[in-house]
């Protein structure tokens, strides 16, 4: 898990600096307040840490994060210097300190400033052996399951495609068109098995994403020797042989669709995997999933995955807040920007009702002052 | 200015307003008895452009929690029986509480017929200590009840002009006296003494 980020003169941000929870995690903020670059930051870091875990030597690990960065943000030009604030040698700083397997402290830290090609590792306040191992999963914003059909089927789109998407939409492409598993912890099969009876259905991975509806049933009983193993089993049964394009399912259950591939091929497995960010969980989704969403994320942190989300939904919240309970630790991280000197300012809180400023609430005040000013204004 | 000291743990400040009085008496004496066959709001204001009638109901965060139908409308799997029961209790809750507030409105409607003071149009708002996102889905129920606007095509008159369940936030964000620009006609501060200890 990430415990605390920290970045200085870095994209929009001047000084911030963070300790996650490591239950749930909810970045709220108004638009351009640097939610989604924060929620990135962090990716990055953990990523590029699980992709160059053992770097030969100081110049390659720069090589490969300075990279790694431009692929994720995208910056004018392909240019580093474009994420920082400053042309001071070293001012813009990233780093985070990272726990492993729960004991495990692995920090990284890295210097850059809008004059440099490359990030310059701070050795000081880096760990100097491994580096942190545990893969993250990033969920984007935008729908990823028709980006993996287009790679599965034209990989030599690839290049095209990257300048449309970052790197967290290929990372993600690649994690889910890893094989499923056939057996699974049993801890892991009641998440999969509850995902499956909630959109009464799932997805199927091959050159195509596919929905297929049925439910899990029980196994029959059997006298056959060989199949007496399966007795108390239970198995996903299809119900037609018809198969729905993905086009004709929900948002909302596409994306419960990715947590389960994730899930099912052992990519998100808690206490093992690596954080799940995800940016604004609800996009084009229709509200009344985002119960579903928020049930599936709290059984996550419950089972010890810690999540990092960002969201401007006032649904979403909510069903943080209706659903929270003492089993799941839920920390508010709020962004916003002084009125004054325009610099985006922290703070966080760890109950609900105290969030402030709460751009969602705000948002709908405006809708109730303006009914209220339509039915008795002067 | 017209102040209400204490009515039922709020203070209210009427600026601009030609008239207000708590119209829920329960002095047969007072000269705003108003009889005691029916329901009455618990205060009527009057300004140049219309009458408010003013409802109030002070819950703790606690006893809210039984009237929020908010989960439940968007429950999308299969809930347990514990949950269907809970659904059903918070279901009667809130619908009791929205007859509650309907007829107390609608008993008032009557008793200023029957005083012949239904010259102006009416406005209806409901002082209720719940978040915004229940108040909205109270003022949707109720005003779709009350109703508000002219609902029958021989209607000459509506019953009411419009309703607005809000809590004191939201209330005095958009009544208070005090605010520098007013969009609205009413205006009145509204004070939670208990909310103040």
């Amino acid at each position: 898990m990430i415990r605390n980020l920290e970045l200085e003169k870095f994209s929009s941000f001047n000084k911030l600096n963070i300790d996650f929870s490591s239950g749930i995690n909810i970045i709220i903020g108004e638009n351009g307040t640097g939610k989604t670059q924060l929620l990135k930051a962090a990716y990055s870091l953990a990523s590029l840490s699980f992709k160059n875990p053992k770097p030969e030597n100081q110049k390659e690990q720069e090589e490969a994060f300075t990279e790694g960065f431009k692929r994720i943000f995208l910056p004018e030009e392909l240019k580093i210097g474009k994420l920082s604030k400053c042309s001071e040698s070293n001012c813009s700083i990233i780093k985070a300190d990272f726990i492993e397997k729960m004991s495990y402290d692995k920090k990284i830290k890295f210097n850059f400033s809008t004059r440099v090609q490359t990030l310059k590792l701070d050795t000081k306040d880096s760990t100097k052996d491994d580096l942190y191992s545990m893969e993250p999963i990033f969920i984007p914003t935008k729908e990823v399951l028709s980006l993996y059909t287009g790679l599965k089927n034209n990989p030599e789109n690839k290049e095209a495609f990257k300048t449309i998407f970052d790197e967290s939409y290929f990372d993600l492409c690649n994690q889910l068109s890893r094989d499923s598993k056939d057996e699974f912890e049993p801890r892991i099969e009641v998440f999969l098995e509850e995902i499956v009876n909630k959109i009464q259905g799932k997805f199927l991975f091959n050159n195509t994403v596919n929905f297929t509806t049925g439910k899990y049933v029980p196994y029959a009983k059997s006298t056959i020797e060989s199949d007496k193993s399966k007795e108390g089993k239970r198995y996903f049964d299809e119900d037609s042989a018809d198969k729905l394009s993905t086009h004709m399912v929900a948002e909302g259950f596409r994306k419960l669709g990715v947590l389960h591939r994730l899930m099912e091929n052992e990519t998100l497995v808690p206490k093992k995997s690596g954080t799940l960010f995800w940016d604004e969980p609800e996009s084009n989704m229709n509200p009344k999933l985002m119960r579903l969403i928020v049930e599936v994320l709290m059984e996550l942190a419950k089972a010890e995955q810690q999540i990092i989300l960002t969201t401007h939904d006032y649904v979403l919240l909510k069903w943080f807040d209706l659903l929270s309970n003492e089993s799941v630790h839920i920390r508010y991280h709020i962004l916003s920007r002084d009125k004054e000197s325009g610099d985006i300012v922290y703070n966080f809180t760890n109950n609900y009702n105290e969030i402030e400023p709460n751009p969602i609430d705000d948002a709908f005040e405006y809708l109730v002052d303006e009914e209220i000013v339509k039915d008795m204004g002067l | 200015m017209i102040v209400f000291e204490d009515v039922d743990g709020f203070k209210f400040e009427f600026k601009d307003a030609l008239n207000a009085y708590i119209f829920d008496e329960k002095d047969t004496h007072s000269p705003h008895f108003h009889g005691g066959f029916m329901k009455g709001v618990d205060i009527i204001a009057e300004y140049e452009e219309a009458y408010v009638f003013i409802e109030l109901k002070d819950y703790d965060d606690e006893f809210a929690a039984k009237y929020n139908v908010l989960p439940y409308r968007q429950q999308t799997s299969e809930p347990s029986e514990e949950e269907q029961e809970q659904e059903k209790e918070v279901r009667k809750s809130f619908k009791w509480l929205k007859n509650y507030l309907k007829y107390k409105y609608r008993d008032t409607f009557l008793y200023r017929y029957a005083e012949a003071q239904e010259d102006k149009p009416v406005h209806y708002i409901c002082l209720i200590t719940f978040e915004d996102a229940l108040n909205s889905i109270m003022r949707k129920s109720l005003s779709d009840e009350l109703p508000i606007g002219k609902k029958g095509r021989r209607w000459v008159n509506g019953i009411a002009k419009s309703c607005q369940v809000l809590n004191v936030n939201t209330w005095n964000r958009n009544f208070a006296h005090t605010n520098e620009t007013h969009r609205t006609f009413f205006k009145c501060t509204v004070t939670h003494l208990a909310g103040e200890n």
